[in-house]
């Protein structure tokens, strides 16, 4: 009879032993648990940052994918601009896969209060085109927001306000280069405030209408950049293609050439994650094996028994090994169950800006939500049960290489 | 059936720090199928050595030990537990059973190894259980018997699979006289329907009054061998 014939019995033997030594049981279920619980919070909690940190840059003025001139990631100034052209971006808004779409001037100026100045981003922007895409589009927290693409008004963010110590209705110089390299400024009034997930997007975003910012660059009917949303993070090179062919003149950047601290951000958390992963489940599998060890010697004359009666050394690792499986098994559902669980205690966030102040000037919120992924539970648990069940043929192994008679007679003295 | 068993010149020693020990020393011997054999001998004389080497639990340091056709001193260790299992019961002398089955569960264990469907097997158990006395106690777990019940359940696993050869280590040891007697009783019985081989290792009057033939061991050695029936 083959070792799998066994199974049933193997399995029996396997699930009675686990339930013999409740206690140890118990606590190898407890570690198993809490140590897949907690990993599946604490790749929730990474996850959900990323996801956060991406989410901010996507929506703050990146996007999806940017049209830009093929010049101006390296050299963001108002020289590598590129003419709007109606037609084309009608086509591009046409596409199924454009959420939205914003033309855009990005250029660096200066803000100058009666007291103090600050280098900024300028953005001229069609307030419309912004309305539930980017950070140009959101509510004020005072005053009004841009209404239309002829507004003269400035809107600001409530630090940059406190920095240049001046107040909502008050006027501001703005000062950059225009098309030809001059010094072109300008006075506006600020008419808006915003508040920001970020407070480095706060002091260094501020906002006019598109023909007010191409006056001040004397670049009418021009623009840097369109800012397009789609569905998902995962772009079709297709959908790259097609826009390509609407500006075959410019560079196609997506939002992973645009914002590569992100990316790499994203990356080591990935590999972070996995070495934590790892150490987890090393040190999961080293408690199991302990306790197989324990187990296994305890029934040592019981295992040199089955052998003597004609048990093969394949069925008594077999038997051992399901032990393992079973627990771990088990254990990781418990700890699904667990991590899932402390996910939805903390799924109104966790606010961490007590200890982390300087996590927000770094481009990270100070709210963290947890997002739960399926992938990472499916990988945490596949990983312990492979990892476990090959850590469980050592002791396995072990018993069943035992002559029968050692094992008789260990077990009666 | 397996035929003769046969032991050519079986020597087993072991090395106690610096001091050999002949736990069997040059031992030839020849035993016929059916017999009803017991190795008797003082503690340490190679009885229990004789009867491990036998039933291929122990390997001799040198000789031979043919069951039948087969030579067991040539069986990989995987081959001699598929030859235990098709051909051999035991009964230890104690702590005999699985303490996580049943006594039901017990019996049917090696039937179970041997691939024996389950209305069958079942079947058998509860049978054999019952020609051994413990009808209506199927269920018990080992630690809810008492150790004469225990060695029954051990004798009624041994016999279920109608085992050409019965090895039996002291089985009596651990028994009172009324429960050994029954047990020698049930054993000879078996012996006389089936035809089975049985060898004990003893020290039990009881069992050596009843053998048909009876092999004395003293450090290892054979030092005498006389059959009952032929005198």
């Amino acid at each position: 009879m083959g070792v799998l014939a066994a199974l049933p019995l193997l399995s029996r033997l396997a699930f009675r032993n686990i339930l013999r030594n409740r206690k140890r049981s118990f606590l190898t279920l407890l570690a198993v648990s809490v140590g897949i619980g907690s990993s599946i919070l604490l790749a929730a909690l990474a996850r959900g940052m990323g996801e956060q940190i991406t989410r901010d840059a996507i929506y703050g003025m990146t996007g999806h994918i940017q049209v830009r001139h093929a010049s101006f990631t390296d050299d963001p100034s108002i020289e590598h601009r590129f003419v709007s052209d109606e037609e084309s971006f009608e086509s591009l808004m046409q596409h199924p896969l454009v959420e939205h779409a914003a033309q855009r001037i990005r250029v660096p100026a200066v803000i100058m209060s009666e007291r103090e100045s600050r280098g900024i981003t300028l953005f001229g922007i069609s307030p419309q085109s912004e309305k539930d895409f980017s950070l140009a589009g959101i509510n004020p927290n005072r005053g009004r927001a841009l209404q239309d693409s002829s507004d003269n008004g400035l809107f600001i963010g409530e630090k940059l306000l406190e920095k240049l110590k001046t107040k909502l209705g008050r006027r501001v110089v703005l000062t950059t280069q225009d098309k030809d390299n001059n010094i072109s400024d300008r006075g506006f009034r600020i008419v808006g405030v915003f508040d920001a997930e970020l407070d480095s997007t706060e002091l260094s975003y501020v906002f006019t209408s598109l023909q007010s910012a191409q006056t001040l660059t004397h670049t009418p009917r021009e623009i840097s950049e369109i800012s397009i949303l789609t569905p998902s993070l995962d772009i079709p090179n297709s959908f790259i293609t097609f826009t390509q062919k609407l500006y075959p003149n410019q560079r196609i950047t997506t939002w992973k050439d645009i914002e590569p601290l992100i990316v790499t951000l994203v990356t080591i958390q990935n590999g972070f994650l996995l070495f934590w992963f790892l150490i987890v489940i090393i040190a999961i599998g080293l408690g199991l094996m302990n306790s197989l060890f324990m187990s296994i010697y305890e029934r040592a004359r019981e295992l040199g028994l089955m052998q003597a009666l004609g048990m093969k050394p394949g069925a008594i690792v077999l038997q051992t090994v399901l032990e393992s499986f079973y627990l771990l098994l088990i254990g990781s559902l418990l700890g699904i169950a667990l991590g899932v669980w402390g996910v939805h205690l903390l799924a109104n966030g966790i606010d961490i800006s007590a200890f982390a102040e300087g996590a927000s000037i770094a481009g990270i919120s100070t709210m963290i939500y947890p997002a739960l992924f399926v992938a990472d539970i499916a990988m945490l648990t596949v990983m312990l049960l492979v990892l476990g069940v090959l850590g469980s043929f050592y002791p396995a192994w072990h018993s069943s290489h035992e002559h029968s008679l050692t094992l008789i007679h260990r077990g009666m003295t | 059936m397996i035929g003769q068993i046969e032991l050519q010149d079986v020597t087993r020693t072991y090395t106690q720090g610096e001091e050999t020990i002949h736990a069997l020393h040059h031992a030839t011997l020849t035993l016929e199928p059916g017999e009803f054999t017991t190795f008797y001998g003082p503690s340490g004389s190679g009885k229990s050595t004789a009867l491990n080497i036998i039933g291929g639990l122990d390997l001799p340091s040198s000789g031979k030990v043919l069951v039948g056709d087969a030579s067991l001193t040539e069986m990989t260790r995987s081959e001699r537990a598929d030859f235990r299992l098709h051909h051999i019961g035991f009964v230890f002398q104690a702590y005999n059973l699985i303490p996580v089955l049943s006594a039901i569960e017990n019996v049917e264990f090696i039937m179970q190894l041997q691939g024996i469907t389950g209305d069958e097997r079942k079947e058998r158990a509860a049978s054999v259980l019952k020609q051994v006395g413990l009808s209506g106690m199927e269920l018990r777990r080992p630690g809810e018997l008492s150790g004469g019940q225990q060695q029954r359940v051990a004798v009624a696993r041994a016999i279920a699979s109608n085992p050409e050869l019965v090895l039996a280590d002291e089985p009596t040891a651990n028994l009172d006289s009324t429960t050994s007697e029954a047990l020698i009783e049930l054993m000879l019985e078996l012996n006389e329907t089936y035809k089975s081989t049985f060898i004990f290792s003893t020290h039990d009057p009881l069992v050596m009054k009843s053998a048909h033939r009876l092999i004395e061991l003293k450090d290892g050695q054979i030092i005498s061998d006389s059959n009952k029936e032929v005198a």
